[in-house]
């Protein structure tokens, strides 16, 4: 299968006044045509910020130490701002971020923004009919009367504007899609339909070839992915099928994430719900060793003196933990 | 009593140190109240001595020259700007508790009280409040100080209403409100005890703005001669600067400087609010390493 | 179809307004006419006396009266109940209250002392075009530039934007008149470019010709200057946090993300900064009108404002609640064509009441 993504070691963080934290401290990942994949992790974990400097959105007070991330084979850091704002974003990799209530300028009518963003990719831009015909088909895929079109964001409803954020960002069709938390404001019936949409759009419709979702909750992500990325702390610790994320997790953090997750299945009702004692680290000066050790059930002395690397167990299944590693 | 640990201190020092505005706002208003305190023991000449020399400028004896009496201008500076801080310090307290409880009170308790009051503070807000403080100054014959603080302070509270009102609406929908009412205190123990104390620090910032305001009202009212008639402020410097006609006089040492320090008040509250808001609002920072 | 548009959105919009500017000039108009009622002494003595001992510049009184006139007690008395007539002092305060109303819609201000036998309406209208003339360019001169400072301080950031902010910050805090003292030094007392006082030249008449035309402005500038510069200051400061604001919200990041360009995204921020700055406008109306008033003293300008500081050196009371009266109701007028100006142009105010149908 044809990689779509590839990101190197990836290293960035934010200056603060109380020091500088280290938000993605060497992660590597690929995704591949036509697949979904998932990020999963707690709150603060780095998430968003992977999502960032894997599209190369590198603002003040964020900064990226080192690290490559070659999207199609167009290898992001080698391009500059401008270059990557009209060759790479909205073109080749599109966001949905977090908060995409938020997203709409307050000010303009949703058309107006769908030509802005239409105007700029081309040279010599369609007629201005033509391109809201286009964005009205596209808006009627979508699940959006043609009336939106006409609309401010203030008379949408939150799914509604949600939905016009994901129309807008894939208008122009770009090959991979990452979405932020696209779930998290909603309630759970739109939740379902907004998971539904996402999963058309890279299975039913091939408007994207792949997507990259970010959560918080598990549950969420193992509806539509195949594969599912575990962060911790910074740091990716697991990556795997959902099938073996699920039913054979490795990592005791995903072991732990998986315990404290309410299942409905009837061969899961019997399970004890466990959290996962302690809180996360501080990022600014972050543990020795294996960021997780100090929550870790199953900690070896190993794992407080070096860092875990991640490592190739079965096909395509990787884990960063020392019960796994050769030393 | 809390211990304030060094770690804490070296936390509040750095602070300092990075926001710029903060920094620069707290150096001015302390530079300004060290003038005008110290200032009267290092350079003890009274203001209201009358020498025979007139409207001389700056020379080894007066550093900033006499005016038209022949009086020291530094010395009445000196004593000035402590006068000029007073009334503004006292206008900004008086206008700041008006605020603060009515913007509380509309915040919290919404409806038909705070139509009314949003009324009132919107009315308040629109009039040009000096066309209002010359009705009210104009009548009020024998102005002390302190009059003339109240009447500025009764004036000019519309500002920190509106946003004292804006952040109570805000606050009283979270949860340790909740649990406030469930412990059964009453609305007014509530307002006073738990939403006002999360919310000191943005009552500063508006006693901030309020004294800077303050400052350039009293020297506005000052100026037409409706200022304090008990003591000597900048703005009444600046009325005499005024009435004898300072500038054709080429007396430029007599009303530089009192228009200059009203203006350094002024701004350097102003930077201290700017401060304490980049802070508080992580949107407005800039230039933050 | 009447019913129709009565309820239409527009229209209860106009009418919520209209209804809280009618409130706010009756509040203004009772403070006037309760203030000096409150007041320790009697306002009508004091008014008598300031006639007989011909407190003032002109009318016949203050022509014919000298220190040494005397005035029978009898015709201190005979003046003393005219007025308290005229001023319906005799009938209970309900029906002051009212009266007051009604000399106000026939456009009955009274007398004024100091230019007695004249009606004080006649000398406010004297007066008011001249403030207008000063204030109406000066506030949107300040607001155009002050906002274009503004924002080009807010985006370019770094050194540029700490000189300019340092800058703003401090010309927005000066007082209008301490300021008004200084061009006056510079430019009239030691340069002798321009006048330093009056809004003409003496023994110029006022008309369309060009000699007055050059001769007023010649001593437009100085005044206009002083209240201009301070409100640009004031402007700017107020936009530049409003661009900075914008420019970090959620919008321009999504904005960017999917490749707008950097002229699409400064036009975005700056015109949702712009809007707030309409009604920082109307606040600032304030601000300007009160410094105006100074200013017109300090350089003897012939406004509104000057007219005010006369009226109060000669206790001309009248006067004082004429000018005051007009003025409020000058600037709740300004104020209100702001506030239709401010709701035409945001979406989102059409947008609600649209959603209120």
């Amino acid at each position: 299968m044809k990689k779509i993504l590839e990101v190197q070691k990836i290293r960035g963080g934010y200056e603060t006044p109380y020091g500088f934290v280290r938000a993605v401290d060497g992660c590597s990942l690929v995704a591949y045509e036509g697949e979904i994949l998932g990020i999963a992790g707690e709150s603060g974990c780095g998430k968003s910020t992977f999502a960032h400097l894997i599209i190369g959105y590198v603002k003040p007070p964020l900064k990226v130490l080192e690290g490559t991330s070659i999207i199609d084979n167009t290898d992001i850091y080698k391009l500059s701002w401008t270059e990557r704002r009209t060759k790479v974003w909205g073109r080749l990799v599109s966001v949905i971020p977090q908060y995409s209530m938020n997203s709409l300028n307050p000010t303009k009518r949703i058309k107006d923004l769908v030509l802005d963003v239409i105007r700029e990719k081309y040279r010599t831009p369609p007629p201005k009919d033509k391109i809201i015909e286009m964005a009205r088909v596209r808006f009627e895929e979508l699940g959006l009367s043609d009336k939106v079109l006409d609309m401010y964001p203030i008379e949408l409803s939150g799914g509604m504007k949600q939905r016009a954020v994901i129309a807008i960002s894939t208008l122009l069709n770009p090959k991979l899609l990452i979405a932020d938390e696209p779930t998290s404001a909603l309630d759970v019936s739109t939740q379902k339909r907004l998971l539904q949409l996402l999963y058309n759009l890279v299975r039913r419709k091939n408007i994207v070839r792949t997507l990259i979702m970010i959560s918080h909750d598990i549950a969420t992500l193992r509806q539509i992915c195949d594969r599912m990325c575990i962060m911790y702390a910074g740091k990716i610790v697991e990556l795997a099928s959902t099938e073996d994320i699920i039913n054979y997790p490795l990592h005791p953090y995903t072991k732990g994430l998986i315990n404290s997750v309410v299942s409905i299945e009837p061969s899961l009702r019997k399970k004890v719900l466990k959290g996962i004692p302690g809180a996360p680290p501080n990022l600014i000066n972050p543990p020795p060793g294996c960021r997780f050790h100090p929550r870790c059930p199953n900690a070896l002395p190993i794992c407080y003196k070096k860092e875990p690397p991640l490592v190739e167990i079965n096909e395509r299944r990787y884990v960063a933990c020392w019960l796994y590693a050769e030393t | 009593m809390m211990k304030v640990s060094k770690t804490r201190l070296k936390h509040v020092m750095g602070i300092f140190v990075r926001y710029k505005k903060l920094l620069i706002g707290t150096t001015l208003v302390l530079g300004i109240l060290l003038f005008c305190l110290i200032g009267r023991i290092v350079y003890p000449v009274n203001p209201r001595d009358i020498a025979f020399k007139d409207l001389l400028p700056p020379n080894p004896e007066n550093p900033l020259g006499t005016d038209v009496f022949g009086r020291d201008v530094l010395a009445q500076i000196i004593h000035g700007t402590l006068n000029s801080l007073r009334v503004g310090v006292a206008a900004g307290l008086i206008a700041t508790l008006i605020g603060v409880i009515i913007g509380a009170v509309a915040g919290y308790f919404g409806g038909i009280i705070d139509e009314v009051l949003n009324l009132i503070t919107n009315t308040f807000l629109v009039l040009p409040t000096l066309a209002l403080l010359i009705v009210i100054a104009s009548y009020v014959k024998m102005r002390s100080e302190w009059i003339v603080a109240f009447i500025i302070g009764v004036t000019s509270w519309p500002w920190t209403a509106r946003a004292v009102r804006a952040q109570v609406y805000s606050l009283r929908a979270r949860e340790f409100v909740d649990l406030a009412k469930i412990s059964g205190l009453s609305k007014f123990e509530i307002i006073i005890f738990e939403i006002l104390p999360n919310m000191l620090s943005y009552i500063v910032m508006c006693f901030t703005l309020q004294m800077a305001g303050a400052i350039l009202s009293e020297a506005g009212l000052s100026a037409i001669g409706l200022g304090p008639s008990d003591v000597v402020t900048l703005g009444i410097i600046l009325r005499w600067c005024i009435v004898w006609e300072a500038p054709r006089l080429g007396a430029w040492w007599w009303f530089v400087p009192p228009g200059l320090l009203i203006t350094l008040i002024a701004v350097s509250f102003l930077l201290l609010n700017s401060g304490l808001d980049e802070i508080y609002n992580p949107r407005l920072r800039r230039g933050i390493r | 179809m009447i019913k129709r548009k009565l309820k239409s959105p527009v229209f209860l919009f106009l009418l919520r307004k209209i209804l809280f500017y009618v409130l706010t000039l009756i509040v203004s108009l009772t403070l006037v006419w309760l203030i000096p009622r409150l007041m320790p002494g009697d306002p009508i003595k004091r008014l008598v006396v300031s006639i007989l001992v011909g407190a003032g510049m002109g009318g016949e009184v203050g022509a014919t009266a000298t220190a040494t006139t005397q005035y029978t007690v009898k015709q201190a008395k005979m003046l003393y109940e005219l007025y308290v007539k005229k001023f319906g002092l005799d009938k209970p305060w309900y029906i002051q209250y009212l009266l007051m109303y009604k000399r106000l819609f026939t456009g009955d201000l009274g007398k004024s002392i100091m230019f007695y036998p004249e009606e004080v309406i006649n000398v406010i209208s004297r007066a008011l075009p001249w403030s207008l003339a000063l204030l109406v360019p000066a506030i949107i001169v300040g607001w155009i530039l002050g906002n274009l400072l503004g924002a080009y301080a807010g985006y370019k950031g770094g050194k540029t934007d700490n000189v300019l902010y340092s800058a703003f910050l401090f010309i927005s805090q000066m007082p209008y008149y301490w300021f008004a003292l200084v061009l006056i030094y510079l430019f009239a007392v030691r340069l002798h470019i321009f006048p330093a006082a009056g809004a003409y030249s003496v023994g110029v008449v006022p008309s369309l010709s060009m000699t007055f035309i050059i001769d007023f402005l010649k001593h437009y500038i100085l005044p206009f200057l002083s209240l201009v510069l301070i409100i640009i200051g004031g402007q700017a400061l107020g936009m530049r946090t409003m661009i900075i604001y914008e420019l970090g919200s959620d919008y321009m990041k999504y904005s960017e993300m999917i490749g707008l360009s950097d002229k699409k995204l400064v036009r975005y921020a700056f015109r949702n900064a712009v809007l707030p700055q309409i009604t920082g406008l109307a606040i600032s109306l304030a601000s300007a009108v009160s410094g105006q008033i100074i200013t017109e003293t300090v350089f003897g300008y012939p406004g509104i404002g000057y007219v005010m500081y006369q009226a109060i050196l000669h206790e001309d009371y009248p006067l004082i609640e004429g000018s005051f009266m007009i003025l409020i109701a000058c600037v709740l007028i300004m104020n209100f064509i702001m506030d239709i100006i401010y709701a035409y142009i945001d979406p989102r105010i059409k947008a609600v009441y649209a959603g209120e149908r």
